[in-house]
């Protein structure tokens, strides 16, 4: 016998769903591909996204996707997302807001309509259901402390497979009584039912995991499918073949051929067909699907892990912003470097899975990539700068510890040579000059920090460009020597300076180039003439030098504004370069993060005839959770979602007019108008467990009052008041109570016990003249209408109750005026019917239910309008 | 209002209790690691929601015998296990088995487990209660 896991809610969102995959935190690119294992197409933006799903019709998809990335705000939480065909950022099924709550691992329902969810509301483990079109309101199937991951959904529709923790396997009946039942008494996951209904393959987690297949849903003999390690199950449309990730070969698709025959069932010998790419194996596998595969078998949708998230793409732009084109790969790119003839870029690539870092070329017209340099993990080479004919370049790396200028061919020939030999540290290489005399660098010291130029002939003794005792970045020397530009925050802003420099005599002399900021990079033109920086704004801003003797410039102009992708003000002095004629512009460009998704669109209160006809739509959308018609029918009583978990609004809105008083928020569940529509009724959540019963003025003026407290940790469901107001009835556990409203107070009201049997019943909703309730009961092992005369004195049952259905109902939601026609709905797996059956005294059943209209949900007085929430 | 069946249903499992007719909180009344084995004869059946209660008069390892009430799920789990109330009824008087959690008042009642009726397999209540 297993032993009960309480967790907390937040242990549940840890444990859940969400064995922390390798993919954590890591974007994911949803990606077709065929039996090759080629890219086909791509689905959405990348994200992280978890169980893949594909809809009956081939053309849907269902995915989970965790908000890490996207709403860093909200850790932890994660949505249901739907996919079709077009193309765009997708929708959105779910509305979670709450942080750390998951609606997560969707499955399709046979027909295609309906989702199937797990979900971490109310610091519990519940699947749900709701339409796959969001209409509708979600339907609670089964919750408790555990978490539940949804696996699989029989084709007849019959039964949902989930998942819990201890790698325990349930399949819920949807049908009677939806009572669980375990699948296997070891340890499993993954569970996928075969296309015909009659067999299950799963994932053994005991020791190396391994594919079986046993009969569905009571088998008890497995058919093992993989011979070398398998997990991850899915069926090919026609049963014939089940295809599964290898475990032996890293992540290898296998297929198996299905041949079943009568009562039995004979794999052949998997095969490979594809490397999935999927190399999480070591991981138990998370509790989720990581692939879906169409009907016919020939495509297979992976996601994708793509790039790390702080590669950049090198991209070439002209004078006016436009894209020229992009560089090789993406990558790991920084301290880019135009070559002369900008034909080639140098920069820095990181090799995470080195842990190193090199100074590599790129071309710019083919992309291909040449290492220069090969680096040990922290020798770390810095940035580097071409000599004036291209055919070199130069860095500074700590070789054995030692920080050194080394040059070497641009083209990675040869080996690298030493040039200068530091006694500090964290130096900076600026630029080669253009008459290639010096090297420039900047060395922050004690004394002031210093540009200084190393005379790559002579006698090495570096020259003091510029010294301030502020930070000096992007120093670059003027093609003639004879100025030097460098961005400095003395001023204390951002602002591009330009120097005199003369060798044998230090300027202290400088002019604000920046009228309002500027950083780098800085760049001159090669004929000197126009210098260039970036502007706190994203501005690419170009600068006329007019003379030369003094240094005259026009104002600063704008080329074009960099990529939004990078943060304005940050100074893009590493990820830029300029060429030296001025036309290209090539950027490191980051990725742009995906948009989130953006939430559903709130639904409307409306108003229906007898026909499902729109009459009125009641006040403006909103995050309505259920609407319930006051006793005139002139009032809407609202339930509202809120941003915070389990608090809800509750308005009385006017349907005339849409206008709307608030009445109460909180953990309120289960509202009703007091008979005369003077007073609500509902119930709020309180510590310990416990539901009460509340009364407010309608109008929300004044306090509440506690009408009843019932037993910590019973559930509670107002469902009517007697037309006198003498009693209200609820319904806990199965069990239909009467509560006594005109006697004592909360602390001495009793409720009466008015219908507890060993079927289940529930709802309850009186008739017009206070004498019969009609209610909800399984007593036929399937949900039916029933009507119980009652003493209105008493509150107690009086004569036989009388079946009123035969075909199945869900909710009783009306009588009419007259008292001779119930409304109730008809709930199946595609459909929910808004029905009407006649009330007879003597004929069981009353009558040929008669059908009004399909709808989830709605609520009516009189059987003639219906109040209901709807999407837009 | 009414509230829709089958979440009622969902409920109405999630949640066991003590012995009123009304749901309690499980934990706080039973201590879930505190087990009791109990042998003996099947007195009463309440086989009602929210929750069935038998009465067992259990001998102990003394000799004596004790009054003991076990609360279970409601019918409905035990009719989706092939186990109907006249199963109950006519196991009154006969010798059973159960495992319950203690009440952590001390009282000789408990949260059933598990239980064997005369010729019939053990039925956990997993999951409900296990």
């Amino acid at each position: 016998m297993k032993t009960p896991t309480l967790v907390s809610a937040g242990a549940l969102c840890a444990a859940l769903f969400l064995h922390p995959p390798a993919t954590e935190g890591q974007s994911l690119q949803l990606t077709w591909v065929d039996r090759a294992g080629k890219v086909i197409e791509t689905v959405g933006p990348d994200g992280a996204y978890r169980g893949p799903d594909l809809a009956p019709d081939g053309k849907r998809l269902a995915v989970h996707r965790h908000d890490e990335i996207t709403s860093p705000g909200r850790p932890g939480g994660g949505d249901v997302v739907l996919f079709d065909s077009r193309p765009g950022p997708g929708t959105r099924l779910t509305a979670g807001n709450s942080e750390g709550v998951e609606h997560a691992m969707p499955i399709w329902s046979p027909d295609g309509i309906w989702i199937v969810f797990g979900s971490t509301r109310n610091g519990k483990g519940g699947l749900y259901m709701k339409r796959a079109d969001g209409s509708g309101a979600e339907e609670l199937l089964i919750e408790s402390e555990t978490s539940k991951v949804p696996m699989s959904w029989s084709p007849d529709g019959g039964y949902v497979v989930y998942w819990s923790p201890g790698d325990i396997q349930w399949i819920l009946p949807l049908t009677g009584n939806r009572k669980p039942f375990q699948l296997s008494p070891a340890a499993t996951s993954h569970a996928q039912v075969s296309p015909d209904g009659k067999w299950i393959a799963y994932q053994v987690a005991a020791g190396r995991s391994e594919i079986v297949v046993k009969s569905f849903p009571r088998g008890s003999t497995e058919i093992k499918i993989s011979r070398n390690g398998g997990v991850f199950p899915r069926w090919r449309g026609d049963g014939k073949e089940l295809f599964f990730l290898s475990t032996a070969s890293n992540g290898q698709m296998m297929a198996a051929d299905i041949t079943v025959k009568g009562s039995r069932l004979a794999a052949g010998v998997p095969s490979p067909i594809f490397d999935s790419g999927y190399v999480n194996l070591g991981h138990p596998g998370g509790n989720y699907h990581v692939f879906a595969v169409s009907r016919d078998g020939q495509r297979f949708l992976i996601p994708h892990p793509t790039d790390d998230p702080n590669a950049r793409t090198l991209t070439v732009f002209d004078r006016q912003g436009h894209t020229t084109g992009t560089v090789g790969e993406r990558g790991l790119y920084n301290n880019v470097s135009f070559s002369p003839d900008r034909t080639r870029v140098a920069l820095l690539r990181n090799d995470p899975a080195k842990g190193t870092v090199d100074v590599w070329v790129l071309d710019v017209a083919t992309g291909k990539g040449t290492p220069v340099t090969s680096s040990t993990r922290n020798e770390n080479p810095g940035a580097p700068v071409w000599s004036p004919d291209g055919r070199q370049l130069a860095y500074i790396v700590a070789r054995n510890g030692v920080e050194a200028i080394y040059r070497k061919p641009s083209n990675g020939d040869g080996s690298e040579e030493l040039v200068y030999k530091f006694s500090g540290a964290r130096l900076v290489l600026q630029e080669w000059t253009s008459n290639g005399r010096y090297l420039t660098y900047y060395s922050p010291q004690l004394g002031g920090n210093v540009v200084f130029a190393l005379p790559l002939s002579g006698e090495q003794k570096p020259v003091e460009v510029v010294r301030s005792q502020f930070p000096i970045q992007h120093a670059r020397l003027s093609p003639d020597n004879r100025f030097v530009a460098f961005r400095s925050n003395e001023s204390g802003k951002d602002q591009i300076w330009v120097s005199a420099f003369d060798p044998s005599a230090p300027s202290r002399d400088k002019r604000q180039v920046s009228p309002d900021g500027g950083t780098g990079p800085v760049y001159w033109r090669e004929d000197g003439k126009e210098l260039y920086y970036l502007s706190l704004d994203r501005g690419m801003m170009a600068v006329t030098v007019r003379a030369d003797s003094p240094f005259e410039f026009d104002p600063p102009r704008l080329l074009f504004k960099v990529p939004e992708a990078f943060q304005a003000g940050a100074g893009l002095g590493g990820v830029a370069s300029m060429s030296r004629d001025g036309e290209r512009f090539v950027f490191a460009v980051p990725r742009t993060p995906s948009p989130p998704l953006p939430p559903p669109p709130p639904p409307a209160i409306v108003i229906l005839n007898r026909q499902g006809q729109s009459i009125q739509t009641v006040g403006q959308p909103g995050r309505y959770l259920d609407v319930t018609l006051s006793p005139d029918g002139a009032r809407v009583l609202a339930l509202k979602a809120t941003d915070q978990a389990n608090n809800r609004e509750l308005w009385s809105l006017e349907v005339g007019t849409g206008k709307g008083v608030l009445v109460t928020s909180g953990q309120i569940s289960s509202p009703i108008w007091s008979p005369g529509g003077r007073h609500i009724f509902y119930v709020t959540d309180r510590p310990g467990g416990i539901r009460a019963i509340m009364r407010k003025a309608a109008d929300g003026s004044g306090i509440d009052e506690t009408v009843h407290e019932h037993s910590p940790g019973a559930p509670v469901n107002i469902n009517d008041i007697t037309p006198d107001g003498r009693f209200l009835t609820f319904d806990s556990g199965g069990v239909i109570l009467m509560l006594p409203l005109a006697q004592g107070d909360a602390a001495s009201r009793e409720p009466i016990e008015f219908l507890r049997e060993e079927y289940f019943a529930s709802g309850g909703l009186f008739s017009p003249d206070g004498r019969t309730i009609a209610y909800l009961s399984n007593e036929t092992d399937r949900g039916e209408v029933y009507v119980q005369p009652f003493d209105p004195v008493s509150g107690k049952p009086v004569g036989q109750k009388r079946q009123m259905t035969t075909d199945g109902a869900s909710d009783v939601r009306s009588w009419s005026t007259n008292g001779k026609e119930l409304q109730y709905v008809k709930g199946d797996l595609n459909e929910e019917l808004m029905m009407e059956v006649k009330v007879s005294t003597t004929r069981v059943p009353a009558g040929t239910p008669k059908f009004l209209f399909r709808a989830a949900g709605g609520h009516s007085v009189d059987g003639q309008s219906f109040a209901v929430v709807m999407p837009r | 209002m009414t509230v829709r069946m089958s979440v009622l249903v969902v409920v109405g499992i999630a949640l066991l209790t003590a012995r009123s007719s009304a749901h309690h909180n499980m934990t706080a009344m039973f201590d879930l690691n505190d087990r009791v084995t109990l042998s003996g004869t099947l007195t009463k059946v309440d086989f009602r929601n929210p929750h069935i209660g038998l009465d067992v008069e259990a001998r102990r390892e003394s000799g004596t015998i004790e009054v003991w009430k076990a609360e279970g799920p409601p019918p409905n789990f035990f009719k989706s296990r092939d186990t109907t109330k006249a199963d109950f009824e006519k196991a009154v008087g006969k010798p059973i088995t159960l495992e319950v959690s203690r009440a952590r008042d001390g009282s000789r009642s408990g949260l059933l487990r598990s239980i064997a009726l005369p010729g019939r397999k053990v039925i956990s209540l997993c999951p409900e209660n296990c």
